[in-house]
């Protein structure tokens, strides 16, 4: 481990990696652009490379893409990535009350010591780790995706019922196109292109991106820029401070991403968002979350970026990826002859030490540059509405159409848009929208493999039994109470003001 | 029809409405004979969420049904005279994006692209002069340039070309 670690120091390392940040710091920022997007353009370029450098410069590309989606969720509340959405419901109102450096401080932070406690889990802990993953099948999965579901509660806003309810709308969203099972078109309307289903990235755009730019174009008479710009020196070491002094929040949302990101197709989105829930469900203070609270945007960014170290963790252990930016790195070692997975251990350890030395360097190095681009970043917030709201319509459609190269994403994308911006008026959050786009293909294919389990051995014995089922019902049963009692509680609150 | 006009401006009995459609519509869209063999297990997952909404809108209707029989009805969507000004700025940028649309259809990227730029950003910036409107134009050449630079040689990403002058 320790030749790794020189290795993962050495000049040509570094500047690999620091050219797979920069890219990774594009690829992040720009909606539509996704890491496994990044890394799969970026393999062709490492073939010129010893594989050490050029599966550090993928690993580095990964890392620094998970901290910088988070940069448009807070400037204009549209996650740069799926993993990024939680990151907006507190970093936007942050950005809007003038704290715009201060909350893209605060994700940067989080975001290197989310992927430094990742990459020591692989270092350290891989094998014991993915003991505890291979008890999670189909069920399991099934009963995390209702789990992380619950965080509807905290998203719902006033109506929890409107809150379920744009949850529902979201996961017949993500129903559209080809079915799992018996591979039929559901709600296809009888157009081919909808037999693809929705775009997950063009759906996201459309839920965040257009409604923000329809309310920006709305308030264009009240106010001329998102958020007043406030310039404020010291800003860094006291959001530092303000990060480190919670070491309890801290450690929860790594452990929270770090085993969820070992989970193969739970990813950083689940991770983010179950962080983020508990975060809630733990804080003494639940009344500031979703209004500007720093420790929401922290435990979305540590969980996001503790599981991108961790999805190679069943990578090189089983040879199963825990991603799919891991898929693609999985990929790149098998074209230079390299097969992941315990054979690989034992063959090359040096290598596949030295790729988790680098992941934890590149988290240090994310957060340098993260410094030095935040008060150029942040700057955003200068451009006049006027100006502003034309652009981010344009990168929206850009990115929509860029995840398949088709313009009907851009019309699905444009028409959720519309509609999220016209269910708004209504009393709908986009977050839950959000949440049922994401979860739904998690959630149903889980079901339909658990539904099949059943008729072998019955639903009973499939769906409550096993201590990780019971464990994941209890959380969901656990979590949906406390919501229930602190909505009673805050309702039978009297009005002191 | 103006007192159905007043009932919809009531945001609970809207909310219920909204909702009974899309759960209409999702559970119509289900195939028939489902239950037959397996072929429930491709629907189990969008009926029971069509069920849920079918659930919600009935206590959003029930809600709604409440306040008109005793007369509480809140009109709390009507559209105020000071925010007309504001919904056809809202309109009339859906209008440019629709027009977008069309024109990428025709033009490809590049003249519908700088056109939805130049369109969006001179409307709203209520520009009258040459000199704004120039400086719209190249604040939307410029953009249109870095976007087609980034996104065709580093990304790899094609961008649409004209359907109709190939």
């Amino acid at each position: 481990m320790i030749e790794a670690f020189f290795m993962a120091i050495s000049p040509s390392y570094l500047m690999y990696m620091t050219i797979g940040i920069l890219l990774g710091l594009i690829v992040g920022t720009l909606p539509g652009l996704t890491a496994t997007m990044g890394t799969a353009l970026l393999v062709p370029f490492t073939f010129g490379l010893p594989t050490g450098e050029g599966i550090a410069m993928l690993g580095g590309l990964y890392v620094c893409a998970m901290f910088s989606d988070a940069i448009p969720a807070c400037l204009v509340n549209t996650p740069g990535t799926p993993a990024a959405m939680a990151t907006g419901f507190d970093g936007h109102p942050m950005v809007k009350q003038g704290r715009g450096q201060e909350a893209i401080v605060a994700a940067c932070f989080a975001s290197a010591l989310g992927t430094i406690f990742g990459a020591a889990c692989y270092l350290l802990l891989a094998w014991p780790m993915v003991s505890v993953a291979l008890k999670f099948g189909p069920p399991q999965f099934f009963w995390l995706g209702v789990f992380a579901l619950t965080i509807i509660g905290s998203l719902a806003g006033k109506s929890i019922l409107k809150g379920l309810a744009g949850a529902a709308i979201g996961i017949i969203i993500s129903c559209v196109g080809i079915s799992h099972a018996a591979e039929i078109n559901r709600f296809t309307l009888n157009i081919p292109e909808l037999r693809g289903g929705v775009s997950l990235v063009a759906g996201l755009i459309g839920v965040f991106a257009v409604p923000q730019v329809l309310s920006m174009i709305l308030d264009l008479k009240k106010q001329d820029y998102v958020a007043e710009y406030r310039p404020e020196s010291g800003v860094i070491l006291r959001t530092i401070k303000k990060v480190i002094s919670a070491p309890i929040h801290f450690l929860r949302s790594a452990v929270i991403g770090s085993f969820i990101g070992i989970l193969p197709g739970a990813g950083s989105p689940i991770a983010a968002i179950v962080s983020y829930n508990e975060a809630i469900r733990w804080s003494k203070d639940k009344t500031q979350y979703g209004k500007g609270d720093i420790r929401g945007v922290t435990a979305s960014e540590i969980a996001n970026n503790a599981a991108a170290p961790a999805a190679m963790i069943p990578l090189v252990t089983l040879g199963v990826p825990g991603s799919a930016p891991a898929a693609v790195i999985a990929g790149a070692l098998m074209l230079r002859g390299l097969n992941p997975g315990p054979e690989l251990f034992g063959t090359n350890a040096a290598l596949v030490y030295s790729f988790g030395w680098s992941l934890l360097i590149a988290g240090i190095i994310v957060f340098f540059i993260g410094m030095i681009a935040t008060p150029l970043l942040v700057k955003i917030i200068k451009i006049p509405l006027r100006l502003l709201a034309p652009l981010i319509m344009f990168l929206a459609i850009i990115g929509a159409y860029a995840i398949r190269n088709n313009i009907f994403d851009v019309y699905l994308m444009l028409i959720i848009g519309v509609f999220v911006f016209l269910v708004r008026r209504l009393g709908f959050h986009p977050g839950p929208i959000g949440l049922g786009l994401i979860l739904g293909p998690i959630i149903e294919p889980s079901l339909v493999q658990s539904l099949y389990i059943s008729h072998a051995i019955g639903v009973q014995k499939v769906f409550f039994t096993g201590s990780v089922n019971i464990i994941l019902i209890s959380l969901s049963v656990i979590s949906v109470s406390a919501v229930a009692i602190s909505r009673y509680r805050s309702k039978r609150k009297p009005v002191t003001e | 029809m103006k007192r159905f006009l007043k009932i919809i401006q009531d945001s609970d009995f809207a909310t219920g409405l909204l909702l009974l459609i899309i759960a209409s519509f999702s559970y119509g869209g289900v195939d028939e004979g489902i239950w037959d063999g397996y072929g429930y297990i491709d629907w189990v997952f969008p009926i029971m969420s069509s069920f849920l909404l079918f659930s919600i809108s009935a206590v959003y209707l029930s809600v709604g049904i409440i306040k008109i029989l005793t007369g509480n009805i809140n009109n709390d969507l009507k559209i105020k005279k000071s925010q007309i000004p504001s919904i056809i700025n809202v309109t009339v940028y859906l209008f440019i994006l629709f027009i977008y649309l069309i024109l990428l259809f025709i033009f490809g990227f590049w003249i519908a692209s700088i056109l939805l730029l130049w369109s969006g950003i001179a409307y709203f910036r209520g520009e009258r002069d040459i000199l704004s409107i120039s400086k719209s134009l190249g604040i939307a050449l410029l953009t249109c340039l870095i976007a087609y630079i980034v996104f065709t040689y580093v990304f790899w990403v094609p961008f649409p070309d004209s359907r109709v002058f190939m």
